[in-house]
């Protein structure tokens, strides 16, 4: 019985936004598509795909929780970590792409740390590009608030209280986000 | 205007002690006050009256000197009272003033109309404003004529002594009175002061034509006696007389002729009361003229000049046909409407309803009972035989039964149309008042002046009485439809309760000639622009006065004789915000300086200048309203009050001041609602900015990722191997 009355306001949902309901059909569809292109592709190139999801592996964990990482972050190291995979899949395909070679290189500690470390470098840049950025733009929020401010006051002293009172009273924030 | 009024700066009070030290001085004035002998026993006698009774004190007006001591009896007019006057510089010249209180009503605006007429038989007007009049310690309005005549053509005693032949009484007294009488028609100036003891000899040689006295200082008809009245305007209270007509004149005419002409005093003991009771019983040419024996000639002209319906009464043209020789035919006696059988009323019997009608009038409670008992209906239908005149009584009670009346009201107005009805000669008797249909408006003015209750005059007016008495009478039907149209008006301005002052209104619409009564002006004498402004002025000067000038009686008063300029600030006259009245007082006053030519008016301006505070608020910029504020302190050093209302008014000023502040409001809403947003963002330092961070070093890392890679195809390009 509450398995149907569920059904039926899942019903209702979809009824009430097809537009959300076809989406996620979609979105299913194109993220099985994705899944077999890949998996297709990676079994046509199994020695970089093995090299590639060993190498990644810091970006997969990564992406895995980024429920609790933001997308930039990801893509952060993502981007780094690519980096320092990308040499050793030249490697691997100037030694002819096969499978023996694939298994040197990720079982090879030095290579495989640097891979790491590549994806590591990601991270500190995302701490630290970070930390600066936000820190400016801090400021920077200050700057303009005293700024603000001041040019309240000057309004102000033109124009008496009135010109603050009037504008309090009016105030709709809707009109202006518009 | 008088001198005083022309420095603004010295109250009246301090004239008056001015010109007492002038007159405590020895004056050259006395002497030329009398006779051109130096020895003349008239300049001595004046300044020993002046000596004797202390009363220094004199007035000026346009370079003549008014001296209140010493009194021209013989040019009084009514209640205003005439003193000699002499012109201060040049020829030194006599002339006689004419003094009349703001209760007389005299008729200022008619002045410069009188000037105009240039009648050789008319006194001279010389010069007529506004004086202060030291003995009274108040404004009054001043007439001087040029006092160069000789004497009455009436003695004390009521009789002439002319001893005139009769081709002298034409060429001396009627001709010259018939041109004047043209003259005025022509101009639609009525005299209204038309009787023997305003008639003088020109020189004191009696060969001359007459010389008509006075006739502005005084409200048309008010100071007429009784007797020089037709019936409906003698039966009328002397304001209520209306603003008199050539018929009137013609009548008063008529009737000087016959005391002129006249051997004995037929009238002799006789009251007010009875000589009209004697008109309305045997007709006005019987009743002054009686046994007397005239001759034939001006019987027929006393006849036609005297005749009781004005309809029929002789006009101008039938006067020059007589004074031509032409024998004239004598116009038809009334017909009085006659019962067959008498009407007892208060214990006297009536046979003629004319007569019956006065004394209704007189005796509501009286009437009530005979029209309620239903005996007045049973004689109008049986003892006339009259149909029409039986539904004209019948409508009368209908007009006072129908309309939502308090029970009082109701018989007062049953009254007024019943006795209209019985004698439509006869003007509107109504609670206690009487007057005539085009008298309401003086009668209105003199009450209202008095302190008097001046609703009746608007009930009368809303239950359309005046309407009734204008339609019965024998005159023009434009003049009827003129005076409808005029009650109308009124009756509009009644019908408005908003407004506070609709009787004032009403009044100064009605009575052009009554000066603004307002409680402010109770000392001064204020009819136009001009005195209202001086008035101002002096009450500013002596302190006490606040800044909202307007009251309820001036905005009447402008109301009907400024309409377009009061049009232009009754929106701010009437708001409830006190600084928006403040300015709509200063922007009037400010016209009437424009259009009365004052220069400069410091002390109203000095009222303004300390009550504006709040007015200035009008400009929102700060700056910009600190500078108004030192050019309108400016302006009221320099009494400019058109100066001060141009900068408060200045409405492109005002709009483009405006348009910023919207502006500077708009502005300052945007930079709150940024800085509110500031605020919320920056409480958490740890957060802000992060995603910004984040996107910042994800887009540097793709760009060393690119590098990277494109580093790297190059080496596997060139063949050469990193690792």
């Amino acid at each position: 019985m509450a398995k149907k009355k569920k059904t039926e306001q899942e019903d209702k949902q979809d009824k009430a936004n097809p537009a959300a309901a076809g989406g996620k059909k979609k979105m299913a569809f194109k993220a099985r598509l994705w899944l077999a292109c890949i998996i297709v592709a990676g079994v046509v190139f199994l020695p970089t795909s093995i090299l590639l999801v060993i190498g990644m592996l810091p970006s997969i964990v990564a992406f895995v929780v980024s429920a609790r990482v933001s997308g930039a972050k990801v893509s952060t190291i993502t981007a780094m970590n690519l980096a320092g995979c990308i040499p050793f899949v030249f490697k691997l395909w100037s030694a002819g792409n096969d499978f023996e070679m694939s298994m040197d290189i990720v079982t090879n500690m030095r290579y495989l740390s640097i891979m790491y470390m590549a994806a590591a470098f990601g991270y500190m840049i995302d701490w630290v590009v970070t930390g600066i950025v936000s820190s400016f733009l801090y400021q920077r929020g200050i700057k303009r608030m005293e700024e603000i401010k001041k040019r309240q006051k000057e309004l102000k002293k033109h124009w008496g209280e009135a010109v603050e009172e009037q504008a309090a009273q009016n105030i709709d924030y809707s009109m202006l986000e518009k | 205007m008088s001198e005083i009024n022309k420095n603004p700066e010295q109250t009246p009070q301090e004239k008056a002690d001015k010109t007492q030290e002038n007159a405590a001085a020895p004056d050259p004035a006395f002497d030329i006050t009398s006779d051109p002998d130096p020895a003349s026993k008239d300049s001595e006698k004046l300044k020993d009256d002046v000596r004797s009774h202390g009363q220094q004190a004199v007035a000026h007006l346009d370079g003549i000197t008014i001296y209140p001591s010493k009194r021209l009896p013989q040019f009084d007019n009514g209640e205003s009272l005439a003193y000699a006057a002499v012109e201060a510089r040049g020829s030194g010249r006599k002339y006689a003033a004419i003094i009349a209180d703001k209760g007389h009503l005299p008729r200022w605006a008619s002045a410069d109309n009188y000037d105009s007429l240039a009648d050789a038989s008319l006194l001279r007007l010389i010069s007529h404003g506004v004086v202060f009049w030291p003995s009274d310690g108040k404004q009054k309005y001043a007439f001087i004529y040029d006092a160069s005549v000789g004497d009455c053509i009436i003695s004390e005693n009521g009789m002439s002594n002319h001893g005139w032949r009769q081709t002298e009484i034409n060429d001396f007294l009627i001709t010259p009175m018939a041109r004047i009488l043209k003259t005025m028609s022509d101009r639609g100036f009525p005299h209204g002061s038309i009787r023997p003891d305003n008639i003088f000899y020109s020189g004191r040689n009696k060969n001359h034509p007459i010389m008509l006295g006075d006739c502005l200082s005084v409200f048309p008809q008010s100071s007429q006696p009784a007797l020089f009245l037709s019936v409906e305007k003698a039966s009328a209270e002397p304001f209520g007389r209306g603003g008199g007509s050539l018929a009137d004149d013609i009548y008063a005419f008529g009737v000087s002729l016959a005391l002129i002409l006249r051997k004995h005093d037929e009238l002799e003991g006789l009251s007010d009361k009875e000589i009209l009771q004697q008109k309305i019983e045997y007709g006005s040419y019987v009743a002054i003229v009686g046994n007397e024996r005239l001759q034939t000639r001006y019987v027929e002209l006393l006849r036609g000049l005297m005749h009781d319906d004005p309809s029929q009464r002789w006009t101008l043209d039938d006067i020059d046909s007589w004074l031509d020789g032409s024998r004239m035919t004598p116009p038809a006696l009334i017909r009085r409407k006659k019962a067959n059988r008498p009407f007892v009323f208060r214990g006297k019997k009536y046979l003629f309803p004319d007569a019956l009608a006065l004394e209704l009038a007189e005796n509501v409670a009286d009437t009530l009972k005979a029209v309620e008992g239903g005996e007045l209906e049973q004689w109008i239908d049986k003892a006339f035989n009259d149909k029409d005149f039986s539904e004209s009584y019948a409508a009368a009670i209908e007009r006072g039964s129908s309309g939502a009346l308090s029970s009082k009201d109701s018989a007062d107005v049953t009254v007024a149309n019943i006795v209209l009805a019985l004698n439509p000669m006869l003007p509107v008797f109504f609670k206690g008042r009487v007057f005539t249909y085009d008298g309401v408006g003086g009668i209105l003015a003199r009450t209202c002046f008095e302190g008097g209750d001046t609703s009746v005059f608007g009930l009368a007016l809303q239950q359309n009485i005046l309407d009734l008495a204008a339609s019965m009478k024998t005159i023009s039907q434009n003049e009827v439809l003129a005076m409808i149209k005029s009650f109308d008006v009124c009756r509009t301005i009644l019908r408005q309760r908003k407004s506070l002052n609709s009787i004032e209104k009403c009044m100064y619409h009605l009575c052009r000639t009554a000066p603004c009564f307002s409680d402010q002006f109770k000392n001064y004498f204020v009819c136009d622009a001009g005195s209202c402004l001086e008035s101002f002025e002096d009450l500013s000067a002596k302190g006490g006065q606040i800044a909202l000038f307007m009251d309820q009686h001036c905005i009447a008063f402008f109301s009907v004789h400024e309409k377009r300029l009061i049009e232009r600030v009754a929106y701010d006259l009437g708001q409830p915000d006190k600084d928006k009245q403040i300015a709509g007082n200063l922007r009037f006053l400010a016209m009437l300086q424009k259009k009365a030519g004052i220069l400069s008016l410091p002390a109203i301006a000095k009222v303004f200048k300390d009550s504006l505070a709040g007015v200035y608020t009008v400009y929102n910029n700060i700056k910009l309203r600190e500078q108004i504020v030192d050019s309108v302190q400016k302006e009221a050093e320099r009494g400019n009050l058109v100066g001060m209302s141009f900068l408060i008014d200045n409405h492109a000023a005002r709009q483009r001041d405006n348009k910023a502040f919207q502006l500077a409001k708009r502005e300052y809403k945007i930079l709150q609602y940024e800085y509110d947003q500031y605020n919320r963002k920056l409480v958490n330092k740890s957060t802000y900015g992060v995603a910004n961070g984040q996107e910042t070093a994800s887009l540097i890392s793709w760009v060393i990722a690119t590098i990277i890679t494109v580093m790297s195809v190059f080496a596997f390009v060139s063949g050469y191997r990193i690792f």
